[in-house]
């Protein structure tokens, strides 16, 4: 019986073995080395030991502070409007809505796009000139926007065009939530008289918490990690306005070739993505929205 | 057993892929010598180098170029590869932010040795020589793009001025743009001057900072020149254009799009703006005459095992010849003073052209530390453009971070 056991584990290990081995080869070696190379002046020609001087620097680089509130920036405001959004649009598309199987897919198309694709359209929608926002805003007699090239429009621009390019996601996720909602529930609120809002604050919201948890932890650890949008659309200006932290490990890496600073910067980012996730399942739990995950 | 030996085999199959690429390929004993030739660009770059290649094979017995193009995003990562793994290139090609990086580490042929009694010496422009030189070494030579001062025929006219007639002076190219400009209201729907505040704005900086009576961003001990009078009265005048609405924030080519009047353009983008623009696109020299030279260096590698043959490759691309078949395929230009003649026959606007070679400028001599350059002053330009810093308040602290950065 235990011989048996053991070649049924064998079976087993060896069929993910070459998973394993690449997952291994290009992904956790990888981040094993990048935290070594921390403690580094890596500049892919040589490499000297220098303890924590990368650690420190960071605490004295503003361009790196501005990149972090800029990455938080980002994380609100494409994370907060996507989820009522998308339940906003999943609560009607739930409903016997004709055509909404083509709705569905309209919304969410942009999400398969490519981040390169979306961003270079967008680039031209938001051109100050040609673009077509300010075209429909002259049109219109409105006031037109530099929107990627004022300071203060720039990151809400790469917002917007986040929120577009998402919101089909959170769409489809609580779409399957709401498939989870039993139909007792909202017969039971029908049958005690509870109006279309209360069925929604009381039944639909509740119900959908561990939906709501799963969208913030995956949102969350997808938005710190913008980079594409950033390196397309602004390159991290103006004025540093729209760096994020991935850009300027990117910038410092293989612009400037401070691997080894670079590697610290993705450090931070590991540890600042695993703390943020672990408060995030600490409150889930509170709230309880963990419970059917 | 039978069932897992067949899931071994299973598994030992999905790793196949890997066996096949980690295998080494033996080189056949050959008596050619094999030379490797990158050059960064798109794949019609290749054609001039590729002619080049040809004659230089006709001339020399028993070698054989092997070309190569990477496009630019990726090249200087190819480049660092190969060189970290013992493999570059014979000889190949480095923009100004690689050359200084390259040669810190060693991956440069020092090229003085090679090239005794080589006419280029005398033939090609000083400025260009002295791009590519540390203490007196010359390890690379620049086939250039200079920066000529473009302009709008038919907006010239509109606005009542001669088109025939350029700027002379830094004072009446702010006259000009003043009057060239055309705003809707708040909005600046044509640019007096097209200027970068942001992307690649040194090389706009160096411009006004010519005209004022400097034209390096550093000295020969490499260190900060960003933070005398000359740049900072530089970067006033600069400024002025931004905080004025002479000129848009934008750091695209607003030029190339017809949203410029003027423009300190490249001379590389001649045919694409002569093709949309036909003959209301006039070049002209710079107010002062200077132009800032930019453009692609070539070079050989130290590693290289054949350095006289690389030297006469490299010798081949820097001939009359194949900086002639270099202009006509690719766009940048001849520093020879041999090929004058010819070169100003092809087109009128050449002649502006080589003026500017001849008479150019460029960064100063090979800087290791090019990025903290580029990393320090450019946001200290921005900042000053959008009026957030005075410009001698962002230029100090612009090489007092470049120092910081270096002495790290």
């Amino acid at each position: 019986m235990k011989r048996n056991r053991l070649m049924y584990d064998y079976e087993a290990y060896v069929l993910i073995l070459p998973n394993v081995i690449v997952y291994a080869a290009f992904i956790l070696i990888p981040a094993i080395g990048t935290i070594g190379l921390s403690f580094t002046d890596f500049n892919i020609f040589q490499s000297t030991f220098i303890g924590l001087r990368n650690y420190t620097r960071l605490l004295e680089d503003e361009r790196f502070f501005r990149s972090l509130v800029n990455t938080l920036n980002y994380t609100v405001g494409t994370i907060v409007p996507s989820l009522v959004l998308g339940l906003l649009i999943a609560v009607v598309l739930n409903n016997p809505v004709r055509g909404r199987a083509g709705f569905r897919m309209v919304i969410f198309l942009p999400h398969v796009l490519s981040v390169v694709a979306v961003s270079l359209a967008w680039m031209y929608l938001y051109n100050p000139s040609a673009g077509v926002f300010n075209q429909l805003l002259r049109q219109m007699g409105l006031p037109r926007f530099d929107w990627l090239r004022d300071p203060n429009m720039a990151m809400p621009s790469i917002i917007g065009m986040q929120i577009w390019n998402g919101v089909g996601y959170y769409m489809v996720v609580y779409l399957a939530g709401l498939q989870t909602i039993p139909d007792y529930l909202y017969e039971v609120a029908d049958m005690d008289g509870a109006s279309k809002p209360r069925k929604f604050f009381s039944i639909t919201l509740p119900m959908l918490a561990p939906t709501t948890f799963f969208l913030i932890v995956t949102g969350v650890i997808f938005s710190f990690q913008v980079f594409g949008q950033v390196y397309i659309m602004t390159g991290g200006g103006p004025l540093n306005r729209t760096t994020t932290i991935v850009h300027q490990i990117y910038y410092r890496g293989f612009e400037g070739y401070q691997m080894g600073y670079a590697s610290a910067m993705a450090v931070f980012l590991l540890l600042l993505t695993v703390t943020v996730t672990l408060v995030n399942i600490r409150l889930g739990r509170g709230r309880g929205a963990t419970d059917e995950a | 057993m039978r069932k897992s030996g067949v899931l071994v085999l299973i598994a030992i199959g999905f790793l196949f892929p890997f066996y096949l690429s980690a295998g080494g390929s033996g080189e056949a004993a050959d008596e050619t010598v094999e030379l490797d030739l990158w050059i960064p660009g798109s794949g019609e770059d290749g054609e001039a180098y590729e002619e080049i290649i040809e004659s230089f094979e006709q001339r020399v017995d028993n070698v054989s170029v092997s070309l190569r193009v990477i496009p630019w995003a990726e090249y200087f990562t190819v480049l660092n590869t190969s060189f970290a793994g013992g493999v570059g290139p014979d000889v190949y090609g480095l923009g100004f932010g690689q050359l200084g990086p390259v040669l810190a580490d060693g991956n440069l042929l020092p090229l003085n040795e090679y090239l005794e009694g080589w006419d280029g010496w005398d033939d090609i422009s000083p400025a260009m020589l002295e791009a590519g030189s540390s203490e007196g070494t010359l390890y690379a030579i620049l086939a250039p793009e200079i920066r000529a001062l473009a302009i709008r025929r038919d907006l010239f006219e509109d606005a009542g001025l001669d088109p025939e007639v350029p700027p002379s002076s830094l004072d009446e190219l702010r006259e000009y743009a003043e009057q060239l400009v055309i705003r809707d209201g708040d909005r600046i729907e044509i640019q007096g001057l097209d200027l970068k505040s942001s992307f690649n704005s040194e090389q706009e900086l160096l411009q006004f900072m010519a005209h004022v009576g400097q034209d390096r961003l550093w000295n020969d001990q490499l260190e900060p020149l960003f933070e005398t009078d000359e740049a900072i009265e530089a970067l006033t005048i600069m400024q002025s254009y931004f905080l004025d609405r002479l000129s848009t924030y934008s750091d695209d080519l607003e030029f190339d799009d017809g949203l410029a009047a003027m423009s300190f353009i490249s001379s590389n983008a001649a045919p694409q703006l002569e093709a949309s623009f036909g003959d209301d696109v006039i070049w002209h020299r710079m107010p002062n005459g200077r132009s800032g030279a930019w453009g692609t260096f070539f070079a050989v590698g130290n590693g290289t095992n054949h350095p006289e043959l690389a030297v006469e490759l490299f010798k081949e691309i820097m001939s009359p010849e194949g900086q002639m078949v270099i202009l006509e395929k690719q766009g940048l230009l001849p520093t020879r003073r041999s090929v004058e003649e010819e070169f100003l026959s092809l087109h009128p606007r050449n002649e502006v052209f080589f003026h500017g070679v001849q008479n150019g400028y460029t960064l100063g001599t090979i800087n290791p530390n090019f990025f903290q350059v580029i990393d320090a002053i450019r946001p200290a330009i921005e900042e000053a453009a959008h009026g957030m810093k005075e410009p001698e308040e962002a230029l100090r602290d612009a090489a007092e971070n470049y120092r910081r950065e270096v002495g790290r």
